[in-house]
């Protein structure tokens, strides 16, 4: 950080204006904890859907004017973030077709080379009147995005059938876990060197970086990601990072509602876009420490109910390959996945019971 | 053998062992099959005891001694030629340490990485009985603090570790002190009944003699009557060197091997030659800890679910291991029940598993009884009664992340990313190689993990002249490469990708 104190910018003098005595709060009441909260922002920028949710109201023109917005709300929600604590840390993916980006991050390990290529701009242009700070986060985030939307488009002209149905979301997931996992192995040993005199000093070092991924969300679920997603939702949950979800437009995304209900986090679906930046302010920004005493949007029901493999059935009792745990919705005699070929003695015990159940 | 001298002490022990064999029978609930053994010797008499092989057990013996060269699986180790272990230790060229050491950590960490990732089928639905050895053996301090508050504490983990890899499985746990067995928890699949029973070191208590043969049996029993898909294991942790049985031991294994059952040992002593039998007799694994960490590795290897047995094994060559051909012990259809969740502002019921009123719940589609957690199997009508989430949690065991290649020098070029893809961390510059191929040869075995730009180039020409891969697996570059998707990731991404994530980020 260039300046150790918080200069007040302008975008986030309306942002923070609220939010002043949430910080004081959190500063005060963990003060001795250290607390450093960790953000890990994923976009969703896939164009596929952000045309098709705005091409029905109008021209495709609005998709783009509307993803402005959407940024700049993001921007204000980032540069408040980075505000509301010092040692608060940022990373920004971005999620397009069958690719994920990292934009920006303030890891301390991270090459920031090449990340938004915005660094020279920013060296040959100071600007007096924007924070530093914030002004390293917009560019790199704007720029990341402009850059990524070319290279879609681009890939997209070049082969447009490879890439369709793979959605970086889960791709940025996990690289938001190795890099959240990385940061709190630096974070560990750093804090050992530096606590080596006290005797608590290992347990406040794992308790004094608490990470959490929110991801903005625009893209149904594509039932390939289930397993990849799965196991990144099971990862976040045993490294104890809380996964957000605000969904922006469209359908709930099954998977989404599961991970933030997992990892204990908040699911929230936007109604009005407009109401984006107040979402992010007042659902999104409090840190971890304070999220117990607010009362935060959450799903009441989520759908854990499974659905058959051979024809997408939700089932109460199934059927369940004991090889590769296919579900199925009746006794097969083979599995549809693994071929393995089941004994006929269970086949019949079940057709038995079935038979009894009608009778 | 030991020393007979110690048999005085034995002989008193075993007298009073028929007064606790009837608690014992009453205690056990599901353990039927005790009532059909041979009952414990009356007379003094010290059974099959002390089949410790002799050498390890003269090496270990009734002194004090605490010998920690522990029996490889190779003969002894005392027998086997002086290995001078500090030679692998080298100085660079500042004079220091740390890059060796470094590299030795990395190589762990590299080789836990480097799992068996070839599709076999794997026995998903695990049952397994933990059978600790409670004897007085368990006080020897040789690990710290001691054999007997390391292992509760290395079980309690295992135990965690265990039904966060198998969510799906169930364990019970077993222990054998005084010449019985003793169930210490019923077998379940809730976490906090089994840690809760680890964590109660009064009861536990270590003394006497244990019994082998007693526990095996008491395991068998709740083990023997499950279906064939489920598979069944014990894992012994077992700190005597003797054991005091009632009957034939060899018998036990016998039956052992018919039920189907795989036990697997980890010893606290040193290799017996009867507990070795026991684990190859029946598949399992036998292992002797040479020290704590070890001792952990050895518990913490068999988290994993096995891989199955038979003739699935030699169709791995296949593309997915599978025959489609013949029914395969092992395959079935099961049914499971998909609970409904009560919320926990619900009306509170009773539950059907502990008769408690409790707001939340789950239940089951069949009967529409109550149960708290899930998985379990329903006490009422019996099925197994899971969540979706169990299952998709057991399926990177049967679809893992591809093992990652160590990318040489050679292959850096400048379209290769110069960070880390997931995480974003730097990666080493690669060095002028100009004249890598010609002082290769002078650095001898001094491999550096792409640090030092000599060492690095020792490496490099190292890989060019044949010689691919060095044991370690490490890369010299530190670049580990993803077959299918090309990106290249650095060694704690490898790490945390292949033990927590299971995702590939490049892939997905």
């Amino acid at each position: 950080m260039p300046e150790p104190s918080k200069a007040p910018a302008k975008s986030t003098d309306v942002a923070n204006a609220g939010f002043s005595h949430l910080a004081t709060k959190a500063s005060s009441g963990q003060a001795s904890k250290n607390s450093t909260d960790f953000l890990v922002l994923i976009i969703d920028v896939n164009p596929l859907s952000w045309a098709s949710n705005f091409s029905l109201s109008s021209q495709a023109s609005i998709a783009s004017r509307e993803l402005e917005s959407v940024l700049d709300a993001i921007l204000i929600f980032l540069n408040a973030h980075i505000a509301m604590q010092h040692e608060n840390g940022l990373a920004v993916y971005a999620a397009s077709l069958g690719l994920a980006k990292l934009l920006f991050t303030t890891a301390p390990f991270a090459s920031k080379g090449d990340l938004g290529g915005s660094s020279e701009a920013i060296k040959s242009k100071p600007d007096a009147n924007t924070y530093q700070h914030f002004r390293h986060v917009d560019n790199a985030v704007l720029q990341g995005i402009r850059k990524m939307a070319r290279e879609v488009s681009e890939k997209d002209q070049t082969d447009t059938a490879s890439n369709q149905a793979t959605l970086g979301i889960v791709s940025a997931m996990s690289q938001a876990l190795c890099q959240l996992n990385r940061l709190t192995m630096t974070d560990q040993t750093g804090s050992e060197q530096s606590l080596s005199g006290k005797t608590p000093g290992t347990l406040a070092a794992k308790s004094s970086m608490s990470s959490r991924i929110l991801i903005l969300s625009a893209t149904p679920d594509a039932s390939t990601q289930y397993i990849p997603m799965m196991n990144c939702i099971f990862g976040a949950q045993k490294k104890g990072i809380l996964i957000d979800v605000c969904k922006m437009f469209g359908d709930d995304t099954v998977f989404l509602q599961q991970a933030s209900h997992l990892t204990g986090g908040s699911y929230f679906r936007l109604d009005e876009q407009l109401g984006l930046l107040q979402t992010l302010m007042s659902a999104y920004l409090p840190s971890r420490s304070i999220r117990e005493l607010l009362n935060l949007p959450n799903q009441d029901e989520v759908d854990f109910r499974a659905a058959c493999f051979c024809h997408r059935k939700i089932v109460d009792i199934g059927y369940v390959c004991s090889v590769c745990l296919s579900l199925f919705c009746e006794p097969r005699p083979q599995c549809l996945t693994c071929k393995s070929k089941y004994p006929q003695s269970t086949l019949e015990r079940f057709a038995q019971e079935n038979q009894n159940r009608i009778k | 053998m030991p020393p007979r001298g110690a048999d005085d002490d034995y002989v008193g022990e075993n007298e009073a062992i028929p007064e606790e064999e009837e608690d014992f029978l009453d205690d056990d609930d599901s353990g039927d099959e005790f009532q059909n053994l041979t009952p414990l010797p009356r007379l003094g008499r010290p059974g099959l005891r002390a089949k410790a092989s002799a050498p390890a057990a003269q090496a270990k013996g009734k002194d004090s001694t605490k010998p920690k060269g522990k029996a490889k699986d190779a003969g002894y180790s005392w027998e086997a030629t002086y290995k001078r272990s500090w030679d692998n230790v080298h100085e660079d060229e500042s004079g220091s340490l740390e890059g060796a050491v470094r590299q030795m950590i990395d190589g762990n960490k590299r080789k836990r990485v480097m799992r068996d990732v070839a599709p076999v089928q794997r026995g998903i639905i695990r049952h397994l009985v933990l059978l600790i050895d409670l004897s007085s053996s368990m006080l020897e301090k040789d690990m710290r603090p001691n054999r007997f508050e390391l292992t509760l504490q290395y079980a309690k983990e295992f135990v965690n570790e265990y039904f966060d890899q198998n969510p799906i499985g169930q364990l019970s746990i077993v222990g054998t002190r005084e010449g019985i067995a003793e169930r210490i928890a019923q077998m379940g699949g809730n976490t906090i009944d089994h840690v809760s029973a680890l964590s109660n070191k009064r009861k536990l208590e270590p003394r006497g003699e244990p019994s082998l043969q007693n526990a095996l049996e008491m395991a068998r029993s709740s083990l023997a009557h499950l279906p064939a898909s489920n598979s069944r294991e014990i894992l012994a942790i077992f700190g005597s060197l003797t054991t005091c049985d009632p009957g034939n031991i060899h018998d036990t294994i016998a039956t052992l091997q018919k039920d189907q059952i795989r036990v697997s040992m980890v010893s606290l002593a040193a290799e017996v030659k009867i507990l070795k039998e026991v684990c190859t007799k029946t598949g399992g694994s036998f292992s002797v800890a040479l020290n704590e960490g070890h001792f952990r590795d050895c518990l913490f290897e068999l988290l994993p679910p096995p891989a199955v047995e038979g003739p699935k094994r030699k169709a791995g060559g296949q593309a997915d291991g599978i025959e489609a051909s013949s029914v395969v012990q092992g395959v079935d259809l099961l049914q499971m029940a998909f609970p409904l969740r009560l919320p926990a502002h619900s009306e509170p019921t009773l539950c059907a598993c502990h008769s408690k009123l409790k707001g939340s719940g789950y239940l089951c589609p069949r009967c529409g009884s109550k149960v708290c957690d899930v998985p379990t199997d329903c006490p009422v009508c019996g099925i197994t009664i899971v969540m979706s989430t169990h299952l998709a949690r057991s399926y990177h065991h049967l679809f893992p992340v591809s093992n990652w290649v160590a990318v040489g020098w050679e292959k850096v070029d400048e379209k290769s990313c110069p960070r880390c893809f997931s995480c974003a961390i730097p990666f080493p510059e690669k060095p002028g190689h100009a004249n890598a191929a010609m002082n290769g040869a002078a650095a001898g075995k001094n491999k550096f993990n792409g640090t030092a730009t000599s060492a690095a180039a020792t490496s490099a020409a190292k890989k060019s002249t044949g010689a691919a891969k060095d044991d370690s697996g490490l890369a010299p570059s530190s670049r580990y490469a993803c077959l299918k998707c090309g990106n290249h990731f650095c060694l704690e991404c490898d790490a945390f990708v292949h033990e927590n994530l299971h995702v590939c980020p490049g892939c997905c």
